[in-house]
């Protein structure tokens, strides 16, 4: 084997740090400057205008009359699909209702939310548009926004708008849920100035206009585990950022009281 | 600043390096001092006074010494330096934890909670426990005349300050620099030797350690109460393997930097997960820790040559003691207490029979570490509780595991990398790297864990060294 000598290798590594150097100037300039929305271009759904809720063909309202919460049992879920991050893959692991269609992974957002694969359970990997368009769900469920905090503000809302129409252009007769974020325990967010509860609530606020209460209806997971400060609370969570696998049941039991019939 | 961010890597250290390899050999202790401050200063943006803290042990220590030299009462300089050194050390990690109990005593003595002790919330400074622990071998030397007190206090601020070991070590004895602070030589074998021991040290950090302790992070976002009895073995596993190859990178990057540098520091693990007893295992694992007990706690106390109780009390003093220094919880105080019972148990003849029979002393430690690093990773004694309900479940009434078959879904996200803990805690890896490092092959290795290791770094998976918080 051919040895190479010390000064090869210091040309070597001297070419290592050189090329590296760039990457340690755009690290510590990004921490210090907001990260730009990935390239949203291919992700408008295609020859159709974003719609905002202003703009949705509303319908009329004898059609679609104003609906209240009501309590449902387990079986309410039979023909409900989750899109979701790593908080709705707790919900699939640990909350205990199996029957849910779950389409969710660690780190998805409005932004990866058409791309990704999901391996679900009863169709296999497919993608969010495979699922919506080759099957029927009764009730859709959305909780999303947090992977997303690191973004422009107005590109993640208008990214979520979009998802929503787009949603309800490919199931028309399904209930929508979109559903607020979930708090982050007051350790992390008092100290970290992307993931915290004023931007998660600034999120979930235009989440909420969304809302209807005919067709598309806001639920907010944080009447349950929130503090009496609006923080996660501390004993829920060891990253301040999930809830312990436990209390994932108590979520599906709270999903139970917002049933809409 | 941590060795293993971009900051450090693309910035300080090619800037450092060249300036230090370009200027003459009489300013390199005053570039290094220099700059081990400014690294220093760079990672405590946020507490800016700490760098005050440091420079003053660098005062304070030096003077001290001096001073025990020139005084007819050299052991009350001596005992001023230690009570200063450990004095800081006391408040800033364990002042709340002594705080924290008083207050439990009050409580109970006054129930309306109007008498307690406000706790001071200090933030740790980086580094302390090692420079503190530095400082004292130092004083404690030169009081025992092992060698004169530093003149030049230069010198001495470089000793302590040093940034390739300025964070977590390794500990290092004055006895071992002290030559190579006067005179040191700087070659490109050398430089280029330290590079790939760096490399490679960055390599077992960012891209081993960091990937297995995935499993115990997951782990614990759960709760130990929601995850199977496999998944909880597998998880306290994925924590000895990272442990150990966050602390060792860290280790080997240190003594890397210092070879670049021109200096020698001193050796930190051989690989200790082949120890066959828990005594063998705290000779291999953290060395030079080890030793600073030995050299000023153990051997000052009597050592094992004062009868069997002496000895056993001199053990359990060391072992509280390497408990607490890791930590102001319980939890390490029950860790320290629980080696002590171990190696007390070894010293009394266990230890023969493993060294006799090495099968049986693997599998020994085989569970021994794993259990042992599990006491000491969780600080809540009531989540401890729970995790080793799941680890032997045996002694539980029927817990129900809502996700069937947890381990299955970790096994394949992280079986390959606990596959690589296992292998890299043998010394096959290390005989072929060995074999390979002045190679080609070696060359393609180490340029390929330097690109895999930046990658990591500039997408953020990057995590806090564990040892930092000390």
């Amino acid at each position: 084997m051919k040895r190479v000598s010390p000064r090869m290798f210091a040309l070597i590594f001297a070419v290592c740090f050189l090329v590296a150097i760039p990457f340690g100037i755009k690290a510590v300039h990004d921490q210090h400057a907001q990260t730009e929305a990935p390239d949203v271009a291919e992700q408008t759904p295609a020859a159709e205008p974003t719609p905002t809720p202003e703009t949705e063909p509303t319908p009329t309202p004898e059609a679609h009359p104003i609906k209240e919460f009501t309590q449902v049992d387990a079986s309410y879920f039979d023909d409900a699909l989750m899109i979701g991050d790593s908080r709705t893959v707790g919900l699939m692991e640990y909350g205990g209702m199996d029957n849910i269609c779950y389409f969710a992974t660690q780190g998805m957002s409005v932004y990866n939310v058409r791309e990704t694969e999901v391996n679900v359970a009863k169709y296999g990997k497919v993608t969010l548009e495979t699922l919506l368009t080759q099957h029927t769900f009764g009730k859709i469920y959305v909780m999303l926004g947090v992977n997303e905090l690191g973004y422009d503000f107005s590109t993640t809302v208008s990214q979520y708008q979009a998802l929503v129409a787009q949603i309800r252009q490919w199931q028309p007769d399904a209930i929508l849920f979109v559903e607020a974020n979930l708090h982050l325990a007051q350790k992390r967010s008092d100290s970290d100035s992307v993931f915290n509860n004023a931007n998660i609530n600034r999120l979930n606020a235009e989440i909420a206009k969304l809302a209807d209460q005919r067709t598309v209806f806001y639920i907010d997971i944080n009447e349950l585990f929130d503090d009496e400060n609006g923080y996660l609370r501390a004993d829920y969570t060891s990253d301040s950022t999930h809830v312990y696998g436990k209390y994932y049941q108590e979520w599906s039991a709270w999903l139970c009281t917002k049933g809409i019939l | 600043m941590v060795f293993s961010s971009l900051e450090f890597l693309t910035l300080f250290l090619p800037a450092f390096l060249l300036l230090y390899w370009i200027v003459p050999q009489r300013f390199r202790n005053a570039l290094l001092l220099v700059g081990s401050l400014v690294f220093y200063l760079l990672g405590t943006l946020d507490h800016p006074v700490y760098v005050l803290l440091l420079i003053a042990a660098v005062l304070v220590n030096y003077g001290a010494a001096l001073m025990m030299e020139r005084s007819a009462r050299p052991k009350a300089w001596l005992i001023a330096g230690i009570v200063y050194n450990f004095g800081w050390l006391f408040v800033f990690k364990y002042a709340d934890f002594l705080f924290t109990g008083i207050n439990q005593v009050l409580l109970a003595l006054f129930p309306s909670g109007t008498v307690r002790i406000p706790l001071l919330e200090l933030l740790l400074p980086i580094g302390i426990s090692f420079y503190a622990f530095q400082a004292v071998s130092y004083l404690v030397d030169v009081y025992r005349c092992t060698y004169p007190a530093e003149r030049s206090l230069l010198r001495f601020g470089t000793y302590l300050c040093m940034f390739p070991k300025l964070t977590s070590g390794p500990i290092t004895d004055y006895a071992e620099v002290r030559g190579q602070l006067q005179s040191r030589t700087v070659s490109l074998n050398g430089a280029v030797s330290g590079m790939k021991l760096f490399i490679f040290g960055m390599g077992l950090k960012v891209l081993l350690a960091n990937r297995i302790g995935g499993l115990w992070t997951d782990v614990t976002t759960i709760g130990f109460d929601s995850i199977s009895t496999p998944l909880a073995w597998m998880s306290i596993f994925a924590y000895s393997f990272q442990l150990y190859f966050d602390f060792f990178g860290y280790s080997l990057m240190a003594i890397g930097l210092g070879k670049m540098l021109g200096f020698r520091l001193p050796q930190n693990f051989r690989h200790p997960y082949l120890s066959l007893s828990m005594t063998e295992f705290w000779r291999r694992w953290h060395i030079t820790l080890g030793s600073w007990f030995r050299d000023y706690v153990y051997i000052p106390l009597g050592g094992s040559r004062e009868g069997q109780g002496k000895t056993m009390r001199n053990l359990l003093v060391v072992w509280l003691c390497t408990g607490l220094w890791h930590g102001a919880h319980l939890n390490f105080l029950l860790w320290g207490l629980v080696l002590f019972a171990i190696i007390a148990l070894e010293k009394l003849g266990l230890k023969r029979t493993l060294d006799r029979h090495p099968a049986f002393g693997h599998l020994y430690m085989l569970l021994l570490i794993p259990l042992s690093w599990a006491v000491f990773a969780v600080t809540d004694l009531s989540q401890l509780g729970m995790l080793f309900g799941r680890l032997f479940p045996f002694f539980q009434r029927g817990v129900e595991v809502v996700f069937q078959q947890d381990y299955l879904k970790y096994a394949k996200t992280y079986g390959l990398w606990l596959a690589l803990g296992f292998l890299f805690s043998t010394k096959l890896p290390y005989r072929l790297y060995a074999r390979c490092k002045s190679n080609v092959i070696g060359a393609v290795f180490l340029v390929l864990v330097f690109a895999a290791s930046v990658y990591c770094m500039y997408m953020g998976m990057n995590d806090p060294f564990l040892y930092f918080r000390f």
